[in-house]
């Protein structure tokens, strides 16, 4: 395996947060993710349910807030290597509920940069992780989004 | 939805599914309206622009695969709660085909005072293809 200091790009822009903007978040939202998922689940669709639940009132699904990952758009870290790049891979990982009426502050970071070998050969990846932060000032989720560089022949 | 489960009543092997789902143009529609107001033709709404980035049609977007993904697993028991889901999108997932979701629990710890499942999901087409690969980590809630 490579290390981080063969691999040439941006290095400034290594965990360096860029603002994307923020989102509000409405029961209206909700319904329409969990009528075009088909989703059942009373804690996002029962008022009386969710009320009486932990949370005190309807809750988001847990992928709620990857509708906006579409929104988000990255710098180019200038990576000289390949000829290709695509999406690899996501991880979503739930901290705190996201409710009705929540304004969500979005912010996006390059997480890290490594090099793999594997059968096809090098390949670079290129990780990004965008935190979703409500107006409490608390993360309610982490979003990290791979990307892969490698050489088309 | 399924009752509540006990972490206790959960061994290392097994499975939640296999069941089957279609994913309809409607489903899709109503999903990109969430944002957009207006519908554009994009590679998950128009059958031409699919086929112009080279796709054999209109395909459905991630986050509604990983939405229903995370669904199948979350609403196997009433008291679960998915803390991570990290998904690997090996093909596109056409709309208004029949797939199948299959869950394996591989996994279970107890950590900060949670009693957690480790479960691998799959999101297969109707010849058993891997269309995405997923890897959930579930909180499994005191009854």
């Amino acid at each position: 395996m490579s290390t981080e200091e063969e691999i040439k790009y941006d290095k400034s822009l290594l965990n360096k947060e860029s603002y994307i903007g923020e989102f509000n978040i409405t029961r209206e939202m909700i319904d329409s993710f969990c009528k075009s998922t088909e989703e059942t689940n009373p804690l996002f669709t029962n008022e009386e349910h969710a009320n009486n639940s932990e949370y005190l009132g309807i809750i988001a699904p847990p992928t709620l807030c990857n509708i906006f990952m579409s929104k988000v758009t990255r710098p180019d870290i200038k990576i000289e290597f390949g000829d290709g790049t695509f999406f690899a891979g996501q991880a979503l990982d739930n901290v705190n509920p996201i409710k009705p009426g929540d304004k969500l502050t979005v912010n996006t970071r390059l997480k890290e940069v490594f090099a793999k070998t594997g059968r096809s050969g090098k390949m670079i990846f290129e990780v990004w992780e965008t935190k979703f932060a409500n107006q409490d000032g608390l993360t309610t989720t982490l979003v990290r989004e791979s990307f892969v560089h490698r050489k088309r022949s | 939805m399924a009752t509540n489960i006990t972490f206790d009543e959960i061994e290392l092997g097994d499975e939640i599914g296999p069941s089957d789902k279609i994913i309809t143009t409607e489903q899709v529609f109503e999903f990109v309206k969430i944002l957009e107001s207006k519908i554009e033709a994009s590679r998950f709404t128009d059958t031409e622009f699919a086929k112009s980035e080279g796709l054999n049609g209109p395909i459905v977007p991630g986050a509604l695969t990983t939405a229903v993904m995370a669904q199948f697993v979350s609403n196997w028991a009433t008291n679960l709660k998915i803390k991570t889901l990290d998904v690997i999108f090996r093909h596109m997932v056409p709309h208004n085909t029949t797939l199948k979701l299959i869950g394996v629990f591989t996994d279970k710890f107890t950590e900060d005072g949670l009693n957690q499942l480790q479960c691998d999901v799959f999101l297969q087409d109707e010849n058993e293809v891997k269309l995405v690969i997923g890897k959930a980590t579930i909180i499994v809630n005191k009854k």
